[in-house]
């Protein structure tokens, strides 16, 4: 059984939502519920009926009340007949009979269309033979049929509302120590991912609030991929915690998971083994603790011609399928020297002789430059501008050095 | 070696001790960079070494490399012999390679394959002073085991 209520109040949910959690909204003066296991426990219709109405007093609340066997002819009777209406299952033709055809949800073509015929109301549409109508109006003449009869098939749209994955603890004691606080995580977060799991969602941000003495201590994490491995999480949340620990006593501890939807990764039996994913943010977490945020990643080589610009991207890795391996033969490689060695360069004439650095000092047999390269001139930040050279020196190495702004620089080396 | 195992879709990781590695160059070779994992580890051997560890124990990348190249000597020779136990017994029944770079043989015994690099000749193309290397030969000799041949090979320059 389903009752809707319709009026002009801002209670209707809520009152409905006091009979039932499956409540379908219907505008902004309608709402449908089902009130299907409550003859349990108030009664029959009519005392259903009679108790939402005095609920509906209390909240202050004047409208139509409709029940039925189904959601439509619950939401018709309840539009066109004033007061409180009770549809007994199998008498809904009957009680929707008077109702004017205007009523029904359809364009307000078909609704002329059914006036030109001369059809005023629902038991004079309801009256016509289905065939007919179906030949006229296709497959909405028998569904318009069906609704003016009380047998509509639509189900209640119920759209409710998002769980939040937040769990807060009180300690009875302020803590200050780590450990004891990393136990109380570990709990909230088995029983989040838990519910996470339950409800097919992972989580990409945990966000943990600490309650202070004086103040409010937060610590977002944002994991690159979904994860909901309780051991996983509380991994992260222990390094981020170690490397910037809260500085005053704890009083209350908030764990709050982001859901999303879970990776779907479908492996091959013929792919290259890759890092799970889960081990791989715990691994870059206590990298990143160890050698700092921005010493881990993977490269990218960055859209501009200055020497050795790059940057390190957060990396997530996937097995890949293999592709061609080039066999063009070897690459020469670079190996820069960060920073650059500052060198003195002895020159005679326009040749290059010596070079001395604090790494490498040595007479230059071959010199290749200078290669000339400037950029970035339209910013006065990153703008460059240098002589580069190549040389070579009596052992056979081979390094790069540049001159700018009158210094020497020894780059690197050509493996 | 890189180069290879990124085109075979595997997952790398460079150890880079004294921050030597060249991302552009290390394309140029055909290295996916989408698929390594880089470490600078600010001139500190030490950190290079605990992160090697944390690298093997997470298991799943194919080729691992640990960068001490510019480490020198005396500090080459202060790094326990047990560290490179524990990085072998982390290897050696899983498919991935640990490769070591370092001016000197360091693993010793717990190596399974020791080659030391030369450089060779140098060639050039265009006219001095505007010369552009054309190719750096470099002789690899299998000290581990031995007995096999040196091998010369030649790595191109940009074309």
């Amino acid at each position: 059984m389903y009752a809707c209520l319709w009026g002009r109040s801002a209670h209707l949910v809520e009152l409905a939502k006091r009979f039932s959690p499956l409540v379908e909204p219907v505008g902004t003066d309608a709402a449908v519920f089902s009130i299907a296991g409550l003859e349990r426990l108030i009664g029959d219709a009519h005392q259903i009926a009679s108790e939402i109405s005095c609920q509906g007093a209390k909240l202050g609340v004047t409208a139509n009340l409709a029940i039925a066997a189904n959601p439509s002819a619950a939401a018709l009777a309840a539009r066109n007949i004033a007061g409180v209406t009770v549809i007994p299952a199998g008498r809904e033709a009957e009680a929707l009979a008077a109702i004017p055809a205007a009523a029904l949800p359809v364009s307000a073509e078909l609704i002329t269309t059914l006036s030109q015929w001369g059809i005023r109301t629902l038991g004079e549409l309801a009256a016509l033979p289905e065939t007919g109508l179906v030949e006229r109006l296709g497959a909405q003449g028998s569904r318009l049929r069906k609704l003016a009869l009380g047998q509509g098939d639509s189900f209640l749209e119920i759209h409710p509302p998002k769980p939040e994955y937040t769990i807060r603890r009180q300690l009875d004691d302020p803590a200050s120590l780590l450990e004891p606080l990393l136990f109380l995580v570990s709990g909230q977060l088995h029983e989040l991912t838990s519910q996470l799991h339950r409800n097919g969602l992972a989580t990409n941000r945990i966000t943990v609030d600490f309650t202070l003495e004086r103040s409010q201590f937060r610590r977002v994490l944002e994991l690159p991929v979904p994860m909901r491995d309780a051991p996983a999480l509380l991994k992260q949340v222990q390094v981020a915690l170690e490397a910037d620990p809260p500085a005053e006593p704890v009083l209350a501890v908030q764990v709050t998971l982001d859901p999303v939807q879970p990776r779907v990764l479908q492996n091959g039996l013929f792919l290259p083994a890759a890092p799970e994913p889960e081990k791989l943010q715990t691994l870059l977490a206590r990298l990143r603790a160890l050698l700092g945020e921005e010493s881990v990643g993977s490269p990218v080589n960055l859209n501009t011609h200055r020497p050795d610009a790059y940057r390190l991207r957060n990396c997530t890795f996937e097995a890949g399928v293999p592709g061609e391996v080039r066999h063009d033969g070897l690459r020469l490689s670079f190996r820069y020297f960060r920073p650059p060695l500052m060198a003195h360069v002895t020159m005679q004439g326009r040749q290059l002789r010596h070079i001395a650095s604090a790494r490498i000092t040595g007479r230059i047999v071959l010199a290749a430059g200078p290669w000339r390269t400037s950029g970035d001139w339209w910013t006065s930040q990153t703008a460059w501008q240098r002589d580069e050279w190549d040389i070579v020196l009596e052992d056979n190495a081979v390094y790069r050095i540049y001159c700018a702004a009158g210094k020497w620089f020894l780059e690197g080396n050509y493996d | 070696m890189l180069a290879a195992a990124t085109g075979s879709g595997e997952i790398v990781a460079v150890v880079d001790c004294h921050g030597a590695f060249d991302p552009a160059s290390a394309q140029n070779a055909g290295v996916d960079l989408g698929k390594l994992l880089l470490m600078q580890c600010g001139h500190r051997m030490e950190h290079a070494l605990r992160a090697t560890d944390m690298i093997l124990h997470s298991g799943g990348f194919g080729l691992i490399v640990l960068d001490l190249c510019d480490v020198p000597y005396p500090a080459l020779n202060r790094i326990p012999v047990s560290s490179w136990h524990r990085f072998r017994r982390s290897v050696e029944h899983t498919p991935s390679i640990l490769l070591v770079l370092a001016r000197q043989s360091v693993a010793g015994s717990c190596a399974t394959r020791q080659f030391a690099l030369r450089q060779q000749a140098i060639r050039w193309r265009g006219k001095p002073p505007f010369q552009t290397m054309d190719c750096l030969a470099m002789e690899a000799a299998c000290r581990k085991p031995m007995g096999m041949a040196p091998v010369t090979m030649e790595a191109l320059g940009e074309a």
